[in-house]
């Protein structure tokens, strides 16, 4: 720990410490970042979808909603599959599961492209997120093996994170100079470069840190290098703040101290680093014996709440300021302060370990719950709205913690989907009620009704064709006209039957007879003018007939499709699984969420007890720096002169 | 054994306890995103043929198409006069529409016969000037179902956007 060399170690340093925390801090900004960004996301290039399937689970994955666009790419598949994209479909399906954390699936996927394809563009990109699959797994020479089989057709939007990554690995090789050479290819605006130089910095550092020399200076200069990205966003002005504050411990370990304090005056005062920065200030002014400087930073850290474990170690520094400036009494009363201090802080800890076996750790961390939000981890100033989230801002900051949040995260998210799909599904079962029912209806309506009058129709409709037919052949005119002509036909026929009895009884009818024919004459002579209409007529009524007819035997057809689909039981049934398969999977969320959950807050309850620890020793390192003062001033008031005040 | 010694092979099986229940606790999780993908897929289609059946089910999509970035803001559609799709769009909607993604607007029932869509769009071009821009299309809904895209496209004619409507068989 810091204080250890004397009674409380004031003379030893603090570098071995802080870097030792940046080291840590720099690893994750690397898995971060390796693990969050999808390259072809970030490539603006436009796609034309030649397949409508494609194209929707694109405009979701454009979006980040991971989740539905591995559905939509199942549904296409299930649908006859993707046309005219050839192996992008595989290549998207694995990068999303990759994003999505579904890494084994996205493996087997890469791997099936490897066998399925001889392209080498295709080929590369499967080595390339294969080698990318085994650095997050941290499975780093199996990573490199892979990285080392892409050829020269890997395309350009993955180009730079394979290049990070790959420096990445020669930083974890411990080849520096050749991580350097690798960075340097980056593009200038890559977003990669800002974490690229920060990691370099770091490892610089982190090669000799038992002497300052060459490796500080290249430290030095890539921590520099972050400046020129500070302005972009928050994030870089926060990884600047780091680089800063890590320049500062590698200036303090080589024994440049207004160098290293010039460094710390970079760390904005807002940011996140600002505790570390006046701590490491102020070690930085103790080393040159301007306790007076130092104590400046310190008593402003030993302001804040204990939480921060720079404010603790501020809480020790300030009274062995007073010390080094002669002024026991003063140092003897901070030290009294800060030993009542780290109880009571005790005691808030165990307060947070006892309930936060009750704690929702969801609540605890997490903003909101959208997936693909890129600020969903309550951070930094934002945790101290639960009695427990405050002492775990170093927890939050590690990978595995970040990991596991990410996979309770998405857990809940699978959770809430199959929740809204019981409740849809739910309802399916009154749509094929209401289809049943809907269907029934029309089969016992009026259309079943056109089916019983069917034969009927049918009957009418040869009728009439056979008569009209008959008319047309044998030039029967008299037989069209209308049904009042008719009438007259059937009365000239009458009064023929009458005259050829009279006739027959030895009448003179010739006259009458005469008049009938001219009668008859006159009717056929209307009749033949009245022919051609009257047989237009005829045949427009066999065409309604038949187009009647027509129409009757279509609903019958329509009658006896109903008839033959109104089986529901088939869809029923597949309502039936699927409900049964949602409390199958709901079951296993619970489960999931479950053992997330208890991981979560076991890691978090480590951390508590981390915290306790450190605060304990502090305790004890200021309890015997108390019993040192007393025994220093009950000597000194027995010596002879002496004040009697201890 | 020296103090030194137990304590260091305590930390180091904690290490390998604490790694042992990531991976469990992450495989776990895949497994159940694996589950729910499928489950998905199949409610989804089974939902489809339910309530969306082919011989009557008539789907809009909507693509973008333009050289210039062009910022898309409400898209109304209407199928025989009546409203079935109001949509307002958030920038990330946008830049996936401006990247070649295709949205699913509209999904539902008609019967088989002749329709006249109307559709209409607004937003803002290259140099903030307002657009709003009309199209209406005829179809005929047969047993199959009916899929059409109403692309928002460059006009080479007026250099400004413009609908056309697709049918995809």
């Amino acid at each position: 720990m810091l204080f250890s060399r004397n009674a409380i170690g004031i003379n030893a340093r603090p570098v071995g410490r802080g870097l030792c925390l940046l080291l840590s801090v720099c690893l994750l900004a690397l898995a971060l970042r390796a693990g969050a960004e999808q390259p072809a996301a970030t490539a603006k290039a436009r796609t034309t979808a030649q397949d409508l399937g494609y194209g929707v689970m694109l405009y979701e994955y454009f979006q980040h909603n991971y989740l539905p666009a591995l559905i939509e790419l199942e549904v296409a598949r299930k649908r006859g599959g993707i046309q005219g994209h050839g192996s992008h479909p595989d290549l998207m399906e694995g990068g999303i599961k990759l994003s999505y954390g579904m890494d084994r699936s996205a493996e087997k996927i890469f791997n099936r492209l490897l066998a399925d394809y001889p392209d080498p563009a295709v080929r590369d990109q499967a080595w390339f997120y294969l080698g990318k699959i085994a650095y997050q797994r941290a499975e780093f020479e199996r990573a490199a093996n892979t990285f080392d089989k892409i050829g020269d057709q890997l395309p350009a939007n993955l180009r730079d994170e394979f290049l990070f990554l790959t420096a990445n690995l020669l930083i974890k090789a411990g080849q520096l100079d050749r991580a350097r050479q690798r960075i340097d290819k980056l593009d200038a605006e890559s977003p990669w470069q800002p974490y690229a130089r920060f990691n370099l910095g770091v490892a610089y550092a982190a090669e000799n840190p038992d002497q300052a020399g060459n490796a500080s200076q290249q430290a030095i200069a890539a921590f520099a290098k972050l400046a020129d990205y500070a302005k972009d966003s928050d994030e870089l002005k926060a990884l600047n703040d780091r680089a800063s504050l890590a320049a500062g411990y590698v200036l303090l370990r080589a024994g440049q101290q207004p160098d290293a304090i010039e460094a710390f005056k970079r760390v904005r005062l807002q940011g996140p680093y600002a505790s570390q920065a006046m701590l490491g200030y102020g070690w930085a002014a103790a080393e040159l014996k301007d306790y007076k400087l130092a104590l400046t930073p310190w008593q402003r850290l030993s302001e804040q709440s204990l939480i921060s474990p720079s404010v603790q170690e501020s809480f020790l520094a300030v009274p062995f300021a007073y010390e080094q400036l002669g002024a026991e009494r003063q140092a003897l009363e901070e030290f009294e302060r800060t030993a009542a201090a780290y109880e009571v802080e005790l005691q808030r800890i165990d307060q947070a370990l006892a309930t936060l076996q009750d704690a929702d750790i969801m609540q605890l961390f997490v903003r909101e719950m959208g997936a693909g939000a890129s600020n969903w981890i309550i951070t930094g100033n934002d945790l101290d709205v639960k009695p427990q989230t405050p002492y775990l801002a170093h927890l939050i900051a590690q990978h595995e913690f970040q990991s596991g949040l990410m996979d309770l995260r998405d857990a809940y998210a699978l959770q809430a989907n199959l929740q809204h799909w019981e409740d849809k599904v739910a309802t399916f079962s009154y749509a094929i009620e209401s289809y049943q029912i809907a269907r029934d209806k029309k089969r016992d309506g009026a259309d079943q009704r056109a089916l019983n009058q069917l034969p009927e129709l049918e009957q009418r409709h040869d009728q009439l064709a056979t008569r009209i037919a008959a008319i047309e052949k044998g030039g029967a005119v008299l037989a069209l006209l209308p049904n009042a002509e008719q009438a007259r036909v059937r009365k000239l026929a009458a009064v023929q039957t009458t005259l050829n009895a009279a006739q027959s009884s030895g009448a003179d009818a010739a006259e009458e007879q005469h008049r009938l024919d001219m009668l008859r004459g006159v009717l056929l002579w209307e009749a033949a003018e009245q022919y051609p209409e009257n047989l237009r007529a005829a045949k427009k009524a066999l065409t309604d007939s038949a187009l009647i007819l027509d129409k009757a035997s279509a609903t019958k057809t329509q009658v006896q499709g109903l008839l033959a689909t109104s089986d529901t039981r088939p869809a029923q049934e597949r309502v039936r699984v699927g409900q049964q398969q949602l409390q199958a999977a709901r079951a296993q969320s619970d489960q999931t969420i479950a053992a997330a959950r208890r991981y979560l807050a076991e890691l978090a309850s480590a951390e508590l007890g981390e915290q306790r620890r450190n605060i304990t020793t502090y305790l004890s390192q200021a309890r015997l720096a108390i019993a040192r003062l007393y025994d220093t001033g009950t000597r000194r008031a027995l010596e002879p002169g002496g004040g009697g005040e201890p | 054994m020296s103090k030194f010694l137990m304590t260091t092979l305590l930390l180091l099986s904690y290490c390998v306890s604490a790694q042992d229940e990531t991976a469990s606790v992450a495989d776990q999780v895949q497994d159940l995103k694996q589950t729910v993908i499928k489950l998905n897929r199949d409610l989804f289609i089974l939902e489809e043929e339910l309530l969306f059946p082919a011989n009557t089910q008539v789907a809009f999509f909507v693509s973008m198409d333009v050289g210039e970035f062009f910022q898309l803001d409400t898209l109304q559609l209407k199928i025989d006069n009546k409203t079935v799709a109001n949509y307002l769009y958030t920038d990330r909607q946008i830049d996936a529409l401006f990247r070649g993604g295709v949205q699913r607007l509209f999904v539902g029932n008609v019967r088989n016969g002749d329709h006249e869509i109307s559709a209409f769009f607004t937003g803002r071009g290259p140099k903030g000037r307002d657009y709003k821009r009309a199209t209406s299309y005829r179809f005929t809904k047969d047993s199959d179902a009916k899929y059409l895209e109403l692309k928002i496209k460059d006009s080479e004619r007026m250099h400004q956007p413009e609908f056309t409507v697709k049918e995809w068989q």
